[in-house]
This record gives C-alpha cells, sequence and structure tokens, in this order.
C-alpha cells in the first residue's frame, strides 16, 4: 500500500498568490489563450466553462453556486444575467477581486460574494440549483 | 467538500466541475512526484468518484480533458515567456519566475503522464 502522502493546507499559497494584483500583461495573456480575462489561476477555457453551463442545465431564477471562485472564474461566465449567483472562497483578496470583475460584468444585481470553506458552506440545505468548480476538487 | 455540496444541493441539481488528479494504480514515488510537480493534494481519478459518491451523489458523466489541459497549459507558458520582459516590468522577476516554475512543473507532470483532467457531472438524486 501506498504510504499516506502528507496533505497540505493550499490556504497560505493562495491568499498570497491572491494578495498580488493581476497585471494587466497576465490578463493580456489569458484572453489570448482562454478567450476571456478571467483572473484566474487556472486552466479552463471559456469553451470549457460554457460546457460546464450546458451539463448543469440551469433555467432562469436559478441559482448558482461557485465553490473554490477564486476572482470568480468560471460562475461570472456561466451566469452571466441568466441566473443567481454565489461565489464563494476563503482569500479575502480574492474576493475583492471578484467584486471587481462582477461590478466590470454589471452583475451587481445577481451576484453575491461570500468568504467561506467549501468544508462548512454558509447556506441552507437544498438551496442551489447547481453547483460548479474548476480545480477544486483535486 | 463533497458533502456540503450536497448538502445544499437541491434534489435533481447538478454539479459540473474540472478535476486535476493522477491515473489510477500509480507507485508511491509517483504520487509522491505528481504532488510536486501539481496540486500538493493531487489525488486519483477513483478516489475523487469516491469521495463523490458516498457523499450521496452519482456520477452521470466522466470526459478526459488532458489534452486540452496539456495545450492549454503550454500555450499559457509561451505566451508569458513571449512577454516575459513586459511581465517582469510588471510582476517582478520573483513572481514571474515562481509563476513560470509552476506551469511547467504542471506540464512536465502532465507530459509525464502523472496528471490527468478531468470533467465530472454529478446529480442528486
Amino acid at each position: 500500500m501506498a504510504p499516506e502522502i502528507e496533505k497540505q493546507d493550499n490556504f497560505p499559497f493562495f491568499q498570497e498568490k491572491y494578495s498580488r494584483p493581476q497585471s494587466p500583461v497576465a490578463r493580456q495573456v489569458e484572453r489570448a489563450v482562454l478567450g476571456d480575462e478571467v483572473s484566474l489561476n487556472g486552466y479552463t477555457t471559456t469553451r470549457q466553462a460554457e460546457e460546464l453551463r450546458d451539463h448543469l442545465k440551469l433555467t432562469v431564477n436559478n441559482h448558482l453556486l461557485d465553490v473554490g471562485a477564486g476572482r470568480g472564474w468560471p460562475g461570472l461566465h456561466i451566469a452571466q444575467r441568466f441566473c443567481g449567483l454565489v461565489l464563494t472562497d476563503i482569500p479575502l483578496a480574492a474576493l475583492r477581486e471578484a467584486q471587481t470583475n462582477i461590478k466590470a460584468r454589471g452583475l451587481q444585481a445577481t451576484t453575491r460574494v461570500v468568504a467561506a470553506d467549501g468544508r462548512a458552506l454558509p447556506f441552507r440545505s437544498a438551496y442551489f440549483d447547481g453547483i460548479v468548480h474548476a480545480d477544486v476538487f483535486c | 467538500m463533497w458533502r456540503e455540496c450536497y448538502r445544499v444541493l437541491k434534489a435533481g441539481g447538478r454539479i459540473a466541475g474540472y478535476v486535476i488528479h493522477t491515473p489510477t494504480g500509480l507507485r508511491a514515488s509517483n504520487e509522491i512526484r505528481a504532488a510536486e510537480l501539481g496540486p500538493s493534494d493531487v489525488t486519483s481519478l477513483a478516489l475523487v468518484k469516491e469521495l463523490a459518491c458516498s457523499a450521496g451523489l452519482t456520477i452521470i458523466a466522466h470526459k478526459d480533458v488532458t489534452e486540452i489541459f496539456h495545450n492549454t497549459c503550454k500555450a499559457i507558458l509561451e505566451a508569458r515567456e513571449k512577454l516575459e520582459k513586459k511581465l517582469w516590468a510588471e510582476e517582478g522577476d520573483k513572481v514571474y519566475e515562481e509563476e513560470q516554475g509552476r506551469k511547467l512543473s504542471m506540464l512536465t507532470g502532465i507530459n509525464e503522464g502523472l496528471l490527468y483532467r478531468s470533467l465530472i457531472i454529478v446529480i442528486k438524486q
């Protein structure tokens, strides 16, 4: 049997990473490679975000949760003005940038940002119609 | 985390996401290498599926997207290399090198067959 691999808490890494504002040139890289300026730390293209949306089968007035949302990707792309969205993650710096991205996309009316650990979500049971995540359950 | 997602999801609701994982049946030394090259808590797809199912969710679709993962990672690395001077100026050389190092490690893990990425769709029935 394989020895246990010590699991590290990745929070300090992401806290430090998100505390650095993303450079305009880095955003330029994202647009060229992923199809949008997504302010992310991952590998999900816009086409892949749309594939997630297709699988979720959401309808208007549904509520979507993006767990480990970081700066708001891919939740902001999936929800757009289509349904209500809650972005949740732990690093506050990421969530502050998510709020900036929400304003930039004009989604203030339909999107909330909640600082929370995915292992203890502060929402009532059976509230969300769909949940999306990208490279969080790894 | 799967249990919490199950709790807050309505019956009939779906969870859709991408997961970076290792292939099944890796030797211990390769598991360690995978965790060094990719996410430190990377695990096998079998375990990811097991955890989702044990939380009460049913897997309804799975697709290997490792090829796209590889191409995206490579494209990000190459785009950043092309814009190295500008990124140095904006991010600083230390941050630039760290970020490049992380992306290169991920690409190495993919090329060595240690890191995969999959689309997984589950439903709360």
